[in-house]
């Protein structure tokens, strides 16, 4: 991508002091939604128009349909979307405007002052049903093994505004059924209704182009440019804002069906930026990562690559037990061990960069109690750009380093010093940190403990390795790069041994002698506070923590 | 409750066949001795549990007696061990998915369950008067039909546990006629779910007006023979005269419906107190009894039955033609050549079934008279697919609250008719 940027070329200085081992970024500007929301700005001047017999005074240069959500209207429409530009292209949202002479399509008009607006008038329900009916004409009947059904928001329409039997006896014209236009994505363009979000997404967010409207009529279809193919980075997205099935996540095709799942709000591992997110998720098994809308933050977007991130919640690669010397124990045991192991040597306490904001304040306590040496560990740099991906792969770098304090050495170092054997015992608050080979057999010969939630190399390298519960048991907080206290929320009961890790953390501070350390729970509250997050002080404050929505029921999608 | 100092007393009335009291006879030294032991003997009450598994209690109910010999001085009647949470589980089911829940209610006559929740969710879908009359009257027939075997099935069973096996037979024999039946209409035996929220599930079968003639009269057979059977004969009368017997007032402050308040000589029939459906339409009597015994509760069931047969009978001669459902997109599911051959019908049979008919968020409670009396249903919608609330007023849960009160005072031996003939449905009491 041409506005990737490397570690090292970005010019302007930092906008957060995170210690060291971090490189200077670019300033971090959340995605601008073209469309402005209707709601009133405080102080400011509105406009007042009647909709549907109501008067409503709305912020100046939005459009019709968004003020008729403030009324609790919702305008049937499938092109238009709040974050991408107009193009009125679906005609679903017409509406009867008094003094216009036709039909309009509300999604364009903007507000006037005295403006006298229908929404449900006989003409405006024919044209709606009968823009639906034209819709439906060529859609093939692929309910039963599309993606999106249950999601989709032609299904939707059909059920709250058209429900006709269908009164077409021609064949319907045919196109390509599984297009590989992507990495990611495959096509269906049958089932494409022509809204043209996704050509608009691509030109509009990415700004890679590589979607177009191609043939005429009846035969139009959604195509790549040829020798493009749809690989840019933010890709996926066109699954989300398409309406229907025609674009498909080739990770998420066949895999379950959408209204079995149950859905948590939470924050994105894959960067720095921390988006907000849905983690989409059947029984222990998660099986995507959808993003939430957070104009904040996000906007509505998120990157292909954060959407692979609950690939780490992998159910057969968890670490259920606390193993010491690679034999199975009690938790209470392998903590005990732990315990003996780090006293009275020279330690070195690594941090991580992955691991929750609470985990890394109780470590800090720890490496205060064993005086130990003090890292940072995590991911490497990856690519990044201006839109939403941070070089940082970290979650939580910033409140890593907040809560390690001052680190006088680098990561790089402890590889070295470890390859060395310069310390007699190291604990390692994740598994998922990168380390060289080399390093990594260093662990062997000193006492090493490691608090690790899948199996990696560094957690298989240490001598004690306890249970830790991943990002998707636990309920907790990270710091993203704009310093925004980001919510982690549980999808579900961590199973066997699995622990918080300040949970961890805390019991190894017992074990060593520690008196009132606060939970897991406690320090969320605490930091929640601090903060001012009330949605994450109010689910630390109740029992209990997970609380997914099974998709069936919300009707939140599509 | 015998006392000691009866005890010769009763040797001596039951020994002297000339009807001389105590005092007047002298008992044989023998008998004189044995009664004089007995008065030193201590005695005590005793515990004793009949059910949760008694092969005499034909639903899964557990009674603790306190007894004094054969007498029960007092009891203590624990129902729920075939609690299943169906309130709980409708709650995360969509509407139509409840119906199969429902049959498992009074699993004795599930339509009638059927129809009871159907009309609650019509009625908060405000398409009450909007049924097609032909599902109407369908639902009638396969309700009063199932009335016959619920009221067979409790009749029956209790004189099998009073001896009476053959009666018992004959009994199944004509459940039999009726299961076929009501198997030809829905394709199930015992749990149909045939109704459908605004109709029924499709029409009657081309020859099922015939086949219930036949039926209808060889049913009435079978219920002729039973009371030949047993009507004269003193066992079944001793047992069933005057014995569990409440007062019409007792009966309602218990909230006692359906049969057994009737048999207190109460006049309540919600067929006929709040006619819904097409119950209006049809000649036929309210039956009532006095006495509020056994006996008055077999011979409201007995008569119930034919009743419900010339109900029955009635609903086949006036049937209209016409459409089983309603014919509403929204609600009703489209015919399966429209599902498979165009993509509205598809979209409407998946969204159907997925997301559950959109029920306009309210309440309803909708009653009917049901196996055992009154049926209630009262939901609450939130506006999506699925029911916020569904409660279920189990009409059974209020005659065995009565049960306590029928049988202290009475025999062991008398605990078996008393709750047979209350009839207590384990599906339906607990839930």
């Amino acid at each position: 991508m041409a506005n990737e940027t490397t570690p090292n070329g970005t010019p302007p200085g930092p906008t957060h002091t995170l210690g060291m081992g971090l490189p200077a970024r670019a300033e971090f500007k959340p995605p601008q939604a073209p469309n402005l929301t209707a709601d009133p700005v405080a102080g400011a001047e509105t406009v007042t128009l009647n909709i549907d017999g109501e008067d409503v005074s709305v912020r100046p240069g939005t459009n019709v349909l968004e003020a008729a959500k403030l009324v609790g209207k919702d305008i049937c429409h499938f092109c238009y979307h709040t974050g991408l530009s107009i193009a009125a292209s679906c005609r679903q949202c017409l509406v009867q405007i008094e003094k216009m002479p036709k039909l309009q399509p509300s999604c364009q008009v903007a507000v006037r002052d005295g403006m006298v607006v229908h929404t449900n008038s006989d003409e405006v329900l024919t044209a709606r049903r009968s823009l639906l009916e034209f819709t439906l004409k060529n859609h093939p009947i692929d309910c039963p093994i599309c993606d999106k059904a249950g999601e989709c928001t032609l299904q939707r329409h059909y059920m709250d505004h058209d429900h006709q039997p269908t009164r077409v006896d021609v064949a319907k014209i045919r196109k390509a059924k599984h297009k590989d236009i992507g990495r990611e994505i495959v096509l269906d363009a049958e089932r494409c209704i022509l809204c043209s979000r996704c050509v608009r997404f691509c030109e509009e967010v990415p700004g890679t182009s590589e979607l177009t409207m191609t043939f005429r009529g009846d035969h139009q279809e959604i195509d790549i440019h040829p020798g493009h193919r749809l690989d840019n980075p933010y890709s996926l997205n066109t699954v989300d804002v398409c309406p229907v099935g025609a674009l498909t996540d080739k990770d998420f095709r066949f895999a379950i069906r959408t209204w079995q799942l149950s859905k948590t709000d939470t924050t994105c591992q894959g960067c720095g930026t921390g988006c907000a997110v849905e983690l989409h998720t059947r029984h222990e098994q998660a099986y995507r990562v959808v993003p939430r809308e957070d104009a904040e933050v996000n906007g509505h977007w998120m990157c292909d690559e954060g959407r692979r991130t609950y690939k780490s919640l992998d159910p057969s690669k968890r670490i259920m037990h606390a193993t010491v010397d690679g034999e199975q124990v009690e938790l209470q045991d392998a903590v005990t061990a732990a315990a003996e192991a780090l006293t009275g040597k020279k330690v070195a306490v690594v941090f991580s960069a992955t691991a929750t904001n609470e985990a890394n304040l109780a470590f800090a306590e720890l490496a205060d109690v064993l005086d130990a040496e003090r890292f940072v560990l995590g991911r490497p740099m990856g690519p990044g750009d201006d839109i939403l991906r941070d070089t940082d792969k970290n979650a939580n770098s910033a409140g890593a380093h907040a809560a390690a304090g001052d680190v006088s050495k680098h990561e790089g170092e402890l590889a070295l010093e470890l390859a060395g054997r310069a310390y007699e015992a190291v604990i390692i608050l994740d598994g998922t940190g990168e380390l060289s080979e080399v390093s990594v057999g260093g662990l062997r010969g000193i006492a090493s403990v490691c608090l690790a939630d899948h199996e990696t190399s560094l957690a298989s390298a240490c001598k004690i390795v306890l249970p830790a519960a991943s990002w998707a048991e636990i309920l907790g907080s990270t710091t993203n790069r704009q310093g925004r206290l980001r919510m982690l929320q549980p999808a579900f009961r961590a199973e066997g041994d699995r622990t918080h890790r300040a949970d961890l953390v805390r019991s190894l501070l017992m074990a060593l002698g520690g008196r009132k350390v606060p939970t897991a729970r406690e320090r969320t509250a605490a930091l929640a506070e601090e903060h001012g997050h009330r949605e994450l002080l109010a689910r630390s404050q109740q029992q209990p923590t997970a609380h997914p929505t099974l998709l069936r029921w919300a009707h939140t999608r599509g | 409750m015998a006392t000691k100092s009866s005890i010769a007393e009763t040797l001596a009335q039951t020994y002297d066949a000339k009807g001389r009291q105590a005092g007047e006879i002298a008992l044989s030294p023998s008998m004189q001795a044995f009664a004089d032991l007995a008065e030193r003997l201590p005695t005590d009450e005793v515990i004793v549990n009949m059910g949760p598994s008694h092969p005499a209690m034909h639903g899964t109910v557990r009674v603790v007696l306190r007894i004094d010999g054969e007498t029960i001085t007092d009891a203590d009647v624990q129902v729920g061990y075939l609690h299943r949470g169906f309130e709980k589980e409708c709650e995360s089911s969509a509407w139509q998915q409840i119906f199969p829940y429902v049959d498992r209610l009074n699993y004795v006559s599930p339509m009638l369950n059927n129809t009871g929740f159907a009309m609650a969710v019509e009625k908060l879908l405000g398409i009450g008067s909007q049924v097609p009359e032909r599902a109407e009257y369908i639902r009638v027939i396969a309700g009063e039909l199932a009335r016959v075997a619920d009221h067979l099935t409790c009749v029956t069973a209790s004189l099998a546990e009073l001896g009476g096996l053959t009666a018992f037979f004959y009994g199944n024999r004509a459940r039999e006629h009726i299961w076929e039946l009501l198997e030809d209409l829905s394709g199930a035996r015992l749990t149909h779910s045939y109704a459908r929220i605004g109709g029924v599930a499709w029409d009657l079968t081309a020859d099922f007006e015939d086949k219930t003639k036949d039926k209808v009269a060889k049913v009435r057979g079978f219920i002729s023979d039973i009371r030949k059977l047993v009507e004269r004969n003193r066992i079944f009368l001793d047992r069933m005269e005057g014995i569990g017997a409440i007062s019409a007032d007792d009966a309602i402050s218990y909230g006692m419906t359906g049969p057994c308040l009737r048999a207190t000589g109460v006049d309540y029939d919600v067929r006929r107190a709040h006619p819904y459906s097409v119950y209006d339409h049809f000649d036929f009597d309210v039956v009532v009894a006095d006495g509020g015994d056994n006996l008055a509760r077999y011979l409201v069931r007995m008569e119930e039955m034919e009743q419900s047969l010339q109900i029955v009978e009635q609903a086949l001669v006036q049937i209209p033609p016409g459409a089983v459902i309603i014919d509403d997109p929204i609600i009703a599911l489209p015919s399966k050549r429209e599902v498979y051959n165009s993509i509205e019908g598809m979209i409407a049979h998946f969204k159907l079934i997925m997301d559950g008919i959109r029920v306009p968020p309210g309440e309803a409670y909708a009653y009917t008279e049901g196996g055992n009396g009154e049926l209630g249903f009262y939901v609450v919608s939130d506006g999506t697919g699925r029911p916020y609330k569904c409660r279920c007023r189990p009409p059974s849960f209020y005659t065995t609250a009565a049960m306590r009160q029928l049988i202290v005072g009475a025999n062991i031996a008398d605990v078996v008719p008393i709750f047979g003939s209350l009839n207590m449905i384990g599906g339906e009491c607990d839930r």
